[in-house]
């Protein structure tokens, strides 16, 4: 237990004892209102009404995007007043611990068929406890496929005081057929298992998942294809309240907040799901490096041999590419495979990640969102697990360097048959050096020929304004065949972006339940072949920046297309071909324990015609 | 009466002639002062001090040499003629003779700062920066409008990796010589090479407002467009390079400026019409890198071993090699250049902590000697020369960086 002692009886050996002892009054000061936990259950009613776009002053648009043709991808945003990630800074402390902000996910865990939303509440500084922080319980919002939300955290025992919460991973790590919660954080995490009446207990520390580090993402997969899911946990840098101090800009001699080249790094961890709702710490016994300062990661099939790799996003280090021998030991390969740098050699300062196939090579690319003065990491995969930077040719690197990028994830936004990308971007709380925290989102379009174009946006959309952009989920929120996002930001209500984009095109979704794998088909990768070519997307896990987003195969062809068949690759090694396929309908496909494919689920879809 | 007419005749011709001579010798009188009064003026010291300070701003140094030649002959003069004699040995390219003559022109109060100001320029020849700046210092401390005070103490203070004050002194220049654009230029190049591309930018954007009509406007531009291509300012970049203007370097950065907006095929157009391409750098890594996104990484890595060969301490480059050798399933080579693109990396760091501490403690000859001794480690010779030259500036009994400039050349 740390002592902390009021100013009054401060004895100042030194102006920094006592610019601690005076924060550390203010921590005091403001404690009893930092600890007390919003009252959810007077939420129970809430309701978020849909915002009317509206034209704001001083629209923007991305550099490079100017004398473009407005896009005709385009959103309806419902801001979500009161879902706001609070990250402690009232305190004035100006601590990294801020800057992290915190995610959102997009999961159903009701099983009512609704996509829900889920956000961590993340925390303030606190004299009471030991590492001087206290988190705030998080936000369930349950979804009824329209722009009606409804606070369910009391009814489903989710109140309850946690940790300092940045992270929000969701899968069915028990099989059981409902999925559960898993919160990351400052000094620890949160493992929400789902009873299946719409309640949760939390269990992590039962589990043998007690992490007393800073994590932030985190990503589920069957690493040793057992048929559970493992858990890579992704964590930062060791810092503390204690050990806080003040940085200086050198370019304008301003203070700022002391970024992650100031604390060592946090190695991260791996957890082995023992298959009775236990898990073991295999860090030391898979091949894991040191290091890491980790803020994303994305766990997929990269090399396409079958078993899942991880690619982490790391915050001024290298990233890492963990390739899997197959038994869920892994190599790190990042430098000689491409990712861990950017072209030239640099460390990035990478946040988001997300893996999917933007060129229609069959290969899965990776795309990292990263800060200032870089450029956003677009890796093509060339094969057997390397990767070589498209960030130029690509044209990614035409929206100059200005922007802090988070919450990112591929997504064939207009359904025309290849995948558009979108970024969260938002800059530090302090004093960046453009002097503006809120940036503009940014969403790249697919040419069907390997560039991604900034998309320029009409008055009014969330896309034209500034924000302060952290997590970013993806999901069809109202099954309507086009994937909507969900955003959460800093210091800034989350929003809704319902996808309203009028194509002609079509769609195909499929949910895969996994039954000798495991049961959300992490790892799974599926190719559905068109009269207009063949697709291959993947389950991946984690993905995006602290985010979680629903688990869901999408494409998008064109009119006129016609449907051949579709391919899945489970984990498992079973391949099953489905052919006899619909426009515009979700399939859900349960993995067979035969040679005979079953018959899918079909549920049809809603798109504006 | 014809008497009385030839009398008046002759009173009127003799008054004619008389008056005649009169004029002559008036006349006689007129010229023999003025050219008593020229000869007596151009035997001023005063004028041919003039003559010579004027012959000096034009670099004129016959005309240097006669003022002085002429002002040595009266006593009034002699300081300066010394003056003039050391501004003549100066721009002989004796700058030690020039000390000599300029320390006895700095004793006289009427000589004492233009000497003191030439002083200055001579020790920065000598590569005394130490002793230069402080004879500079001293005399724009007299006379602070002195443009090329400052222009010298930049350059002294920049050779003796004192950044902030050489940019301090071009600022200075910049405002007291209003239509130069060589300040500006000069901060690009220092901000440039100091990776802080945002005021490199703001620099060269300065002198190209400036002026546009000089001698280096390519250059200017050139420089202006690389930084701008380091930012991913690429269409600024291109904005910069559409002048009528026309150079390889020039093209070359044009095609990297369409590279970095995706237009691929435009980028090659420009090389495959470039001479040079096969033997400039940038051309070259550029040429790679297109042979790498079209999954040609073999090819892709007998150009980039060529720009690495061109500049073995640009780690960019030669991660781009260790690449296109993984690519290529050369683990192994690849394996070991990247060993060296880490072992540059960790010097450029090391390189940039040292610079940080030079600005700190601008009188330590160790951290300029350590900062050569880098400099040496990355392959360039001409720059550790100079760091070595800063420390023995500053500590002219310092060993090892005599020892290290006697190893490597002056």
């Amino acid at each position: 237990m740390v002592h902390v002692r009021s100013p009054a009886n401060c004895r100042c050996h030194s102006r920094r004892v006592c610019r601690w002892s005076v924060a550390i009054g203010l921590l005091i000061a403001g404690c009893d209102r930092a600890v007390r936990a919003p009252d959810t259950a007077d939420r129970g009613a809430a309701r978020f009404e849909t915002v009317a776009p509206t034209a704001a002053a001083g629209v923007r648009t991305v550099p490079g995007t100017e004398a473009v043709p407005v896009t005709r991808i385009t959103f309806q945003d419902q801001v979500l007043d009161e879902v706001h990630h609070d990250n402690g800074n009232s305190a004035g402390f100006g601590t990294i611990l801020e800057t992290l902000g915190g995610g959102a996910g997009i999961v159903d865990f009701d099983r009512d068929g609704w996509p829900d939303l889920l956000f961590p509440g993340g925390g303030r500084y606190s004299a009471d406890t030991d590492d001087f922080t206290v988190g705030i319980p998080l936000i369930l919002l349950r979804g009824a496929g329209g722009m009606v939300w409804s606070h369910v955290e009391s009814a489903s025992g989710l109140t309850r005081q946690c940790p300092y919460t940045h992270g929000c991973s969701a899968a069915d790590f028990n099989n059981d057929g409902f999925v559960d919660l898993l919160v990351t954080g400052y000094r620890g995490v949160e493992l929400f298992r789902n009873q299946g009446d719409g309640t949760f207990i939390e269990c992590a520390r039962a589990s043998g998942l007690s992490d007393d580090g800073w994590s932030t993402a985190a990503a589920w997969g069957d690493f040793d294809g057992d048929g559970m899911l493992d858990l890579y946990l992704v964590r930062y840098v060791e810092w503390s309240l204690a050990a806080h101090r003040d940085c200086v800009q050198h370019m304008t001699n301003t203070s700022e907040i002391c970024g992650p080249k100031h604390f060592p790094a946090s190695d991260h961890r791996l957890f082995r799901n023992q298959g009775n709702g236990a898990f073991s710490d295999v860090t030391g016994a898979v091949g894991m490096v040191r290091g890491g300062k980790g803020l994303g990661i994305v766990v997929g099939d990269v090399d396409l041999d079958g078993d899942l790799d991880a690619c982490v996003a790391n915050d001024t280090t290298e990233n890492f590419l963990y390739l899997n021998d197959g038994h869920g030991v892994f190599q790190e390969v990042g430098v000689l495979h491409g990712i861990a740098y950017d072209e030239n050699g640099r460390v990035t300062g990478s946040m988001g990640i997300a893996l999917a196939d933007y060129d229609g090579d069959g290969l899965p690319d990776l795309w990292t969102t990263n800060f200032e003065l870089e450029t956003i990491g677009l890796y093509r995969n060339v094969g057997q697990g390397r990767f070589h930077s498209m960030s130029r040719p690509a044209g990614v690197a035409a929206i100059g360097d200005q922007f802090v990028g988070w919450g990112t994830a591929f997504a064939d936004l207009d359904c025309d048959g290849d995948l558009d990308v979108a970024v969260s971007n938002g800059h530090l709380p302090g004093y960046p050096a453009s002097g503006e925290i809120a940036q503009l989102p940014v969403l790249f379009v697919n040419d069907g020929h390997g560039r991604l174009h900034p998309a320029r946006h009409g008055d009014g959309s969330y896309f034209s304004r500034p924000h302060g952009g952290r997590g970013l989920a993806l999901g069809d929120l109202d099954r309507d065949g086009r994937l909507d996002l969900v955003l959460s930001n800093m210091d800034e209500a989350a929003a809704v972006l319902w996808n309203t984009s009028e194509s002609g095109n079509h769609t195909l979704q499929v949910v895969l339940v996994g039954t000798t794998s495991n049961r959300d088909a992490i790892g799974a990768r599926a190719v559905l072949e068109t009269s207009a070519g063949s697709q291959i997307r993947q389950v991946v896990g984690g993905g995006s920046y602290l985010s979680q987003s629903e688990l869901l195969l999408h494409w998008g062809y064109p009119d006129g297309a016609i449907l051949k068949q579709l391919t899945i690759h489970w984990p498992s090694g079973i391949v099953e071909t489905i052919g006899d396929l619909a426009h515009d309908v979700r399939l859900t496909v349960i993995e067979s324990r035969s040679s005979s494919a079953r018959s899918p689920e079909i549920q049809p879809l809603h798109p504006p015609r | 009466m014809e008497n009385s007419a030839r009398l008046a005749n002759g009173i009127t011709t003799a008054i004619s002639a008389r008056a005649s001579r009169l004029w002559l010798a008036v006349a006689l009188l007129v010229v023999s002062t003025v050219i008593c009064g020229i000869s007596w003026y151009i035997r001023q010291p005063d004028v041919w001090y003039r003559r010579g300070l004027d012959a000096l701003i034009r670099g004129d140094v016959k005309s240097i040499q006669e003022s002085a030649r002429r002002l040595q002959r009266r006593a009034r003069g002699s300081a300066r003629a010394d003056l003039l004699q050391g501004a003549a040995a100066l721009r002989t390219g004796d700058p030690a003779g020039a000390l000599a003559f300029l320390k006895r022109a700095g004793a006289d109060p009427e000589t004492e700062w233009q000497a003191r100001f030439l002083a200055g320029e001579a020790l920065y020849r000598l590569q005394e920066y130490e002793a230069a700046v402080a004879t500079l210092q001293a005399a724009v401390d007299h006379s602070p409008d002195n443009v090329d005070g400052h222009r010298w103490l930049a350059a002294a203070c920049f050779d003796l990796g004192d950044i902030d004050q050489a940019i301090a002194h071009l600022i200075r220049v910049a405002e007291l010589a209003p239509d130069d654009p060589r300040p500006h230029r000069m901060m690009g190049v220092i901000y440039a090479d100091a990776e802080d591309y945002k005021q490199a930018v703001d620099a060269y954007q300065a002198s190209l407002q400036r002026s546009r009509r000089h001698a280096g406007l390519d250059e200017v531009l050139a420089e202006l467009a690389a930084v701008q291509i380091k930012l991913r300012r690429y269409t600024d970049a291109l904005e910069t390079l559409a002048s009528d203007h026309e150079t390889v370097d020039l093209r070359i950065l044009r095609a990297e400026a369409l590279y970095g907006l995706g237009q691929t095929d435009d980028a090659r157009q420009i090389l495959e019409a470039t001479s040079t391409a096969d033997s400039d750098p940038r051309a070259l890594v550029l040429r790679g890198l297109m042979l790498l996104d079209s999954g040609r990484p073999k090819q892709a890595a007998t150009l980039l071993r060529q720009g690495v060969a061109l500049q073995p301490d640009d780690f960019e480059t030669r991660f781009k090699y260790v690449q296109a050798l993984a690519q290529s399933g050369e683990a192994e080579r690849a394996r070991l250049e990247f060993a060296e693109v880490d072992r540059i990396k960790r010097i450029r760091l090391e390189f940039a902590g040292l610079l940080a501490q030079a600005q700190k403690f601008p009188h330590d000859a160790d951290i300029r000697f350590q900062l050569g001794e880098l400099s040496a480690q990355l392959m360039r010779p001409e720059l550790a020369r100079k760091w070595y030259r800063a420390a023995l500036a500053l500590d002219p009994g310092h060993t090892r960086a005599r020892a290290a400039i006697n190893a490597n050349g002056p």
